[in-house]
């Protein structure tokens, strides 16, 4: 039974490859090599460009609990959408959910399934690894790959059930863990690693199949009516009033309407860059020779890719739109817009961080900020305006925004900033093909 | 407002959808009927833009759309088979959305007004994902009504809706008909196609097999009921 379903979700995403098999094959490899090439080129530039301080060494005992707060990360930003996977809700149920599937095969296929989604995650990381030489940190990736998503299923269904889908508490949790892990000795980190992995594990096991019927009422009661995001999402009323003002109303209207889906969870990958970008932004004070001109373009990528999810979500939604007077070019400045939006904290971020941890002249703080800023400018209007050129798959988008965004940090970063006239161009010529694309989208 | 289709034809890959079709509406009620995988909703879709024929030329107001599609989009109200509503929006949030981009005067009354007459006031803050289907409907309709355009399609409208909704509805389109909207309508439901249609158009596997008054076509099949009418035009022509 479980090599069947696994047959059968294994074809469907043959299917899904084969389309594009090119692209994610030939393509999208040289494509990242060149970008990693380009980016290492820049990064040995930017090291001699801007005087950068000598290298930060992190110590193997800072690398691990790094790695438990992103873990942590992990957990918090995953735990709606790993809930709404879990419970078969009226709106959640699958075709599995009514056949006569035992929980354990369930179990199995989800965990499979969740190692599949986190494969990503595991490649950036041993590929991280191996560019800073760190190599014997690979095995550790490796394990705590084949076992998280185990310890993610037993907490999130264990968390529901005995607490609820607030997330608020789950907030104040984690963040009371990270400190004491943070703050414990590092031996016993060890120690409650191997006492809490099974416990969690055996636990999500047990509870994938006793807790994931009973507990339906109260993840829909308290976490599908929405309450979730709203608070966030209230603020944007009263902004969008000003941005509306701005912007041509077509695309203030959008432009709104995005950040509200935004926060509600609409695009799950909002808050996973978010806590990318987050995490870059942060490692500015420990930045060591890397410039913070990178890593801002780094985040800053991050953050602006969610432009691409966001517009793959909305492909259900398009004729609805298609309908409405929107002249179509306006869509893609729309997404243009939103991707700077979102983006644009992030260099003031940096620059605070800069600024706070390695005070400089105010002429030179303010050159950064003047950087930083048309940078991220740039950095989140390429990779907005190149939404229609992935043909709507953000994994191919990432690769054509990717490259750009290091056209983009050579240019501004490296060489001068007033290069930045040269998006206007470029993205002129992106904005002309999105428009004939989505002029000629079809309905059917 | 006058929509004039002249020798439209439409092929999904070597599926027939649409066979060349001529056609003139003027200020009525149209109904469009038949099977399912007919073409209606086929035909609907062309009307307001969502699909270009293969040929021929669509013409509404006496223009094109693809000439001028901002300025005709602001005089349609569509109402898709299966409205797909953001579920991460509020009732008023999308609503209010639509108004905006249409530059409706007084968006928020004309929300008030529609969600008001749908009784869906209470629900007005509620997100979409937690209404029913017939709550969505009822806001997909809101959403084609607003800003009453001069032009309405209407995709199945009654789907999904309870009687006294459906009552509600069948008002609601001859009051806007009154008011001089042109509307077509696509529908199973014999009874409202003929108690609301001036004008009926019959497809069969994408070809007209019937066009007329709904008295005058009840005449030619000698039938009882419309009913009847209907299954004579799609049993007995080719």
């Amino acid at each position: 039974m479980f090599l069947l379903i696994l047959k059968t979700k294994l074809r469907a995403l043959r299917r899904i490859l084969a389309e594009d098999w090119a692209t994610y094959f030939i393509l999208g490899p040289v494509m990242v090599g060149s970008v990693v090439l380009l980016a290492k080129r820049i990064f040995k530039d930017f090291a001699a460009d801007i005087g950068a301080v000598q290298a930060v060494e992190l110590s193997e005992e800072t690398v691990l609990r790094v790695a438990i707060m992103l873990l942590f990360l992990k957990i918090f930003f995953n735990f709606l959408p790993l809930a709404r996977r879990f419970y078969p809700t009226e709106r959640r149920l699958t075709i599995e959910d009514l056949m006569p599937i035992t929980f354990e095969i369930r179990y199995q296929v989800f965990y499979v399934e969740q190692l599949v989604r986190d494969l990503p995650f595991f490649i950036g990381v041993t590929f991280i690894l191996m560019f800073f030489g760190q190599t014997s940190l690979v095995p550790w990736a490796l394990m705590i790959w084949l076992f998280f998503p185990g310890i993610e299923i037993g907490f999130t269904l264990m968390w529901i059930h005995f607490r609820s889908p607030n997330r608020v508490e789950l907030l104040c949790f984690l963040l009371l863990l990270s400190y004491l892990f943070w703050t414990l000795p590092i031996e016993s980190l060890g120690f409650w690693g191997d006492f809490m992995t099974p416990i969690l594990v055996l636990m999500g096991y047990w509870g994938f199949g006793k807790w994931r019927y009973r507990d339906i009422g109260r993840f829909e009661q308290s976490f599908s009516r929405g309450q979730e995001g709203k608070s966030l999402s209230e603020l944007i009323p009263s902004f969008s009033c000003g941005l509306v003002r701005i912007l041509p109303l077509t695309v203030g209207s959008q432009v709104w309407r995005d950040l509200i889906l935004t926060f509600r969870n609409f695009v799950p990958a909002f808050w996973r860059n978010l806590s990318l970008a987050g995490a870059c932004c942060l490692a500015v004070a420990v930045r060591g020779a890397l410039s913070p001109i990178a890593i801002c373009a780094g985040a800053v990528f991050l953050m602006a890719t969610t432009a691409s999810p966001l517009f793959a979500l909305q492909r259900p939604f398009r004729a609805s739109d298609f309908v409405l007077p929107i002249p179509q070019e306006r869509v893609w400045r729309a997404k243009v817009i939103y991707a700077i939006l979102i983006s644009l904290p992030i260099p003031w971020i940096v620059w605070g961080i800069e600024m706070w941890v390695r005070p400089i002249s105010p002429s030179g703080a303010l050159n950064l900020l003047f950087t930083l800023l048309l940078l991220c400018i740039a950095v989140a209007a390429l990779t907005g305006g190149t939404i229609c050129e992935g043909d709507q798959k953000p994994a191919l988008h990432l690769i054509i925004a990717g490259f750009l965004t290091v056209l983009a940090t050579l240019f501004i970063g490296a060489f001068h900033p007033a290069l930045f006239v040269l998006v206007f161009p470029v993205l002129n010529y992106f904005r002309g093909a999105a428009a004939f694309r989505l002029e000629h989208e079809e309905f059917s | 407002m006058l929509i004039h289709l002249s020798g439209i034809t439409k092929h999904y890959g070597t599926f027939r959808a649409l066979a060349p079709l001529d056609l003139k509406v003027d200020g009525e009620i149209w109904g469009i009927i038949g099977n399912n995988g007919a073409g209606k909703s086929t035909l609907m879709k062309m009307i307001v833009g969502l699909l270009p024929p293969d040929q021929g030329k669509i013409e509404i107001g006496g223009k094109r759309i693809k000439n001028e599609p901002e300025m005709i989009k602001k005089q349609i109200g569509y109402l898709p088979e299966s409205p797909m509503l953001y579920p991460r929006l509020t009732a008023e949030e999308l609503l209010t959305y639509i108004g905006e981009i249409k530059e409706i005067s007084e968006v928020g009354k004309e929300v008030d007004h529609w969600l008001k007459i749908f009784g869906l006031s209470e629900k007005r803050k509620s997100l979409l994902s937690d209404l029913s289907y017939g709550m969505k409907k009822k806001i997909g309709l809101s959403s084609a009504f607003l800003g009453r355009p001069p032009l309405l399609v209407l995709d199945e409208p009654f789907n999904g809706l309870d009687v006294a909704t459906m009552e509600l509805l069948a008002k609601i389109i001859t009051e806007s008909n009154r008011a001089g909207a042109t509307v077509l309508i696509s529908s199973h439901l014999m009874e409202y196609i003929h108690r609301l249609c001036q004008q009926v158009l019959i497809l069969k596997g994408g070809i007209v097999v019937g066009e007329g008054r709904p008295e005058s076509l009840k005449r030619e099949a000698k039938a009882a009921s419309f009913h009847d009418t209907f299954l004579h035009f799609i049993q007995g022509r080719e």
